[in-house]
């Protein structure tokens, strides 16, 4: 023993007497502690979840990236048969979901798909390696439609495609004006694709309930698309010739038609509604909206709206038609309030007074032609699901066209589709998102309203690669490593090891104390923590 | 007051506690102050900051999100070779306590400056030394002063004897009582302190050319050894403390020491106590001496390292001893009282030690109290603490 007392001497030694190490401290093997490990793993993308056709968007954005655009078309076609299309209309369910969102801006990738789908159209789709004995028919050449046939023709079976109009593309070509689907895109990218692939498109073939089942005994498989072109009218409109079902008028504008009349009331708050006005605007006519609910509740597209309000197209919200009464020239509707109720919407007290040519009706699409059903003939579309998106229909065609792929002993390589985007929407973006630099929000360009209502232009004039490379390299590449170092960083035993690619990232158990760091500042949500047992 | 001639290389003035305290830090020039504020002691480091936004301090000044983190980045800044300073009180010397064993422990040299105030609850600003007693088990020296001078001389010599010693220093005024209250005092010239105190020289830092970790893991046999180091040069710095009040005296001419005898060598009642009230104490016992009573005063400014040897000889003939306490610690007394019965333990002889809790709280201590609690002695217990 020692004792220590006050007469104790302080030698430069003991001021030494501190504890520091000049050695490595790698001998604590302070992995041993944990009870946790970190595992890299990649996994889905919440875009792609959301995505009707699961089209793999963080390796397409990856692609064009890194200057690749080609390569990103042949992985998008894997999935999407025609991205120009899709690119023009669809709303970007992947953006509702984009975990970029958290940071500044969601990745705008209806304008990456449509600069591919654009490219595309330059770019010969690609022929089977060997044609199949097996024969099928497709009823009906819209989005559905279209889509069976192609990822049936890709793996060698030939394909009758029966469109009962003068040209391809149902809703695509009839149902969406100009303005969002140029009629020349679309025929170029349909021509583009028929050409390639050995699909034999009969227009002008009606093809009746009747004929269903001899059509089916004449091929392997039979898809039925023919799409909800019912146009009836609710009871208090039928018969009535001043009233036209909105769907029926969008047709005949679309048709090249200009109806004569100059004032309209279109009622409804769907994109048939929107459509109808707008198109009605461009064509010089004065277009009104009636609907019977809030303009939030409107179930058109967010932009679409937008869209049409900047137009000037006016909307008047939470109103029915209490009367309607024929005038010298016209229609006189007397509109009272919509109270929206547990049970519904009851007629509240009168509101304005609104003087009409005609009345549109676009609320309610149903099935003209009814078909026997029959187990072994493939419904696709909105004539099975009701009145949806392009994107969807497109991903219930691949789906039937899987389905029988499958019977054939063919598997595709395309991944699973169609999962309910809102799943992929209640899942929470990873936390390490606000570690990352944000940056100017920035929205596609559009041609100002008092200009694009004039014609029938595009409002969005296409994107350029300069646009398209930088609205690609926002995508954050969620699900996969991108070795952007920041567990390495934050890594407080230094037990990450970050090698220049994704596949040099790795933990170090024998250092990893398991405290989970790593995981949660992963803005990609690669890293997951696993209890060790 | 206003006839004593400032002496040469000092310059005369009137300052709060709290800027006695800033200007005494500024003069150490400290290179990194991190600081969070609290009453009582806001002041200094308000001034510290203005010094620094002014120019005539070249600190890095960080103000932290918390008592905590003030602490740690001074932490960081002495572990990297700089000399460093903060301020604190009460609850936020409390929030520190961690960080107080780091520094020990770690054997690094800092100077912490405590305006005592007592601890919640109920909320209380006011002066009461249970926030630093509290902390008296950290491996910090503590020195407790009476006078603004006293705390500015004190900053300045804590960084004299912390440097030499590699263990840290907390200088301890009375909140408001000192922090806020005026005095006449003498400001040594920077040229003066520079050559009294230079700079630091760190034995040895974080440095990226020569890399070494500080603090890491240690076996239980390597723990201890340390431990006992500490122990060690914590004791052996009374005698550094000697050679820093010489070293003081001959540069500014003011003499401290760790203990200080106020009154007749035969003084049969002593009374105890440290921080601003030995004003007060003096003052009452110099009424009571000329009344005809035989008593004196022990100012004690040393808490750790405990001045045992030095209070046992100054003790020797005395009756009894009078222990005046700000603090206490619950189910065992005066925290002071504690102390100096814990070092008369050995002494043969050892004078009647009686426990008073005199003030908590910044409750108030009148001299009239102090001349009743001499007079009235004999009643007091010299087994249970005493409360009024």
């Amino acid at each position: 023993m020692e004792a220590i007392n006050q007469e104790c001497v302080i030698a430069p030694g003991d001021l030494r007497e501190a504890p520091i190490s000049s050695t490595t401290t790698a001998t604590n093997l302070t992995g041993s502690w944990k009870f946790f490990r970190p595992e890299i793993a990649e996994s889905g993308s919440p875009c792609s979840e959301a995505c009707p056709l699961a089209n793999d968007i963080r390796s397409i954005a990856d692609l064009v990236h890194r200057g690749q655009p080609e390569e990103a078309l042949r992985i998008l076609r894997r999935t999407n048969p025609l991205p120009a299309v899709t690119g023009r209309v669809c709303p970007g369910f992947c953006r509702q979901s984009c975990n970029r969102a958290q940071l500044d801006q969601s990745v705008l990738v209806p304008r990456l798909e449509r600069y591919l789908g654009d490219l595309g159209l330059e770019r010969p789709y690609p022929t089977p390696d060997a044609m199949r004995a097996e024969r099928a028919a497709v009823i009906g050449s819209g989005p559905a439609g279209i889509s069976a046939a192609y990822h049936l023709a890709r793996q060698g079976i030939r394909v009758v495609l029966y469109e009962e109009r003068s040209a391809p593309g149902g809703m695509l070509a009839y149902g969406i004006p100009e303005y969002r689907l140029p009629r020349a895109i679309l025929r170029a990218e349909l021509d583009n694709l028929l050409a390639g692939l050995p699909i034999e498109l009969e227009t002008e073939r009606r093809i009746t309930p009747e004929q269903l089942m001899t059509l089916r005994q004449e091929h392997d498989f039979l898809f039925c698309g023919p799409g909800l072109w019912g146009t009836s009218l609710p009871g208090e409109f039928a018969g009535n010739p001043k009233v036209r079902h909105g769907l029926e008028l969008l047709e005949t504008i679309n048709s090249g038609h200009v109806p004569p009349e100059s004032r309209f009331v279109v009622v409804g708050g769907g994109n048939v509604a929107l459509d109808t006005a707008r198109c009605l605007r461009r064509l010089g006519k004065e277009a009104s909206i009636v609907y019977r609910r809030t303009r939030s509740q409107m179930p058109a597209y967010a932009e679409e709206i937008r869209q049409a309000l900047d137009e000037g197209v006016p909307v008047l919200e939470e109103r029915l038609i209490g009367r309607m009464e024929e005038t010298d020239g016209g229609l006189e509707l007397r509109l009272a309030r919509a109270v929206q109720t547990d049970g519904g919407i009851e007629q509240g007290e009168p509101m304005e007074r609104l003087e009409t040519d005609i009345v549109v009706p676009a609320v309610g699409q149903t099935r003209d032609a009814v078909f026997p059903e029959d187990p072994s003939v493939f419904l696709i579309g909105d004539y099975r699901d009701g009145a949806g998106n392009v994107a969807r229909a497109m991903a219930s065609g691949r789906q039937a066209a899987e389905r029988a792929l499958a019977s054939c002993g063919l598997n595709t390589e395309t991944p699973a589709s169609s999962r309910e985007s809102e799943n992929a929407r209640d899942r929470a973006a990873p936390w390490g998102i606000c570690l990352l630099q944000p940056e100017t929000p920035c929205e596609p360009p559009e041609t100002p309203p008092s200009e694009r209502t004039k014609d029938f232009r595009e409002v969005s004039p296409a994107p350029d690669s300069e646009e398209v490379a930088a609205l690609a390299s926002r995508c954050l590449q969620c699900g996969r490593c991108t070795a952007c170092g920041l567990c390495w960083f934050f890594c407080p035993d230094l037990a990450v090891q970050l090698g220049n690619s994704p596949q040099n990232v790795a933990i170090d158990a024998s250092y990893c104390k398991g405290c989970g760091i790593c995981a949660s500042v992963c803005p990609r949500g690669v890293i997951r923590m696993r209890e060790e047992v | 007051m206003d006839t004593v001639q400032a002496p040469s290389g000092q310059t005369r003035d009137m300052l709060l506690g709290s800027d006695a305290v800033a200007w005494g830090a500024r003069l150490c020039r400290p290179d990194v102050i991190a600081a969070y504020p609290i009453t009582p002691q806001t002041h200094i480091i308000e001034t510290l900051s203005g010094m620094v936004d002014g120019g005539e301090l070249s600190s890095e000044y960080i103000k932290a999100e918390s008592e905590m983190s003030a602490l740690a980045a001074c932490y960081g800044a002495v572990a990297s070779g700089s000399r460093s300073f903060t301020a604190t009180s009460s609850h936020g010397l409390a929030l520190m306590h961690e960080m107080l064993h780091w520094f020990s422990g770690s054997r690094f040299p800092m100077v912490l400056v405590n305006a005592n105030r007592a601890l919640g609850a109920p909320w209380n600003i006011w002066t009461d030394q249970g926030d630093s007693l509290s902390q008296r088990d950290t491996g910090w020296l503590q020195i407790y002063c009476e006078t603004a001078q006293e705390a500015l001389d004190s900053t300045i010599l804590a960084y004299w004897v912390s440097e030499r010693i590699m263990l840290p220093v907390m200088v301890m005024i009375d909140g408001f009582i000192l922090s806020h209250t005026m005095e006449q005092l003498m400001i040594p010239d920077q040229e003066r302190v520079d050559a009294f105190l230079p700079r630091y020289e760190a034995p040895y830092r974080l440095d990226t050319e020569n890399p070494l970790s500080f603090g890491a893991a240690a076996t239980p046999d390597n723990f201890y050894e340390l431990r006992k180091a500490l122990a060690k040069t914590m004791r052996a710095s009374l005698r550094t403390l000697e050679q820093g009040y010489a070293d003081f005296r001959d540069h500014f001419g003011r003499s401290y020491a760790n203990l200080i005898w106020d009154g007749p060598e035969d003084a049969d009642t002593v009374l105890l106590c440290s921080g601003a009230v030995t004003g007060t104490v003096r003052t009452a016992l110099e009424e009571l001496r000329r009344q005809g009573h035989r008593t004196a005063l022990i100012k004690l400014r040393l808490v750790r390292p405990f001045p045992r040897d030095e209070l046992m000889a100054m003790l020797s003939g005395v009756r009894r001893l009078i222990v005046l306490n700000r603090a206490v610690s619950f189910g065992a007394g005066g925290t002071l009282t504690q102390e100096v019965r814990s070092a008369l333990f050995t002494m043969p002889d050892a004078p009647a030690v009686i426990d008073v809790i005199a003030s908590l709280g910044g409750k108030e201590i009148f001299p009239e109290t102090i001349r009743e609690l001499v007079l009235e002695a004999d009643q007091l217990s010299e087994r249970e603490s005493n409360w009024f």
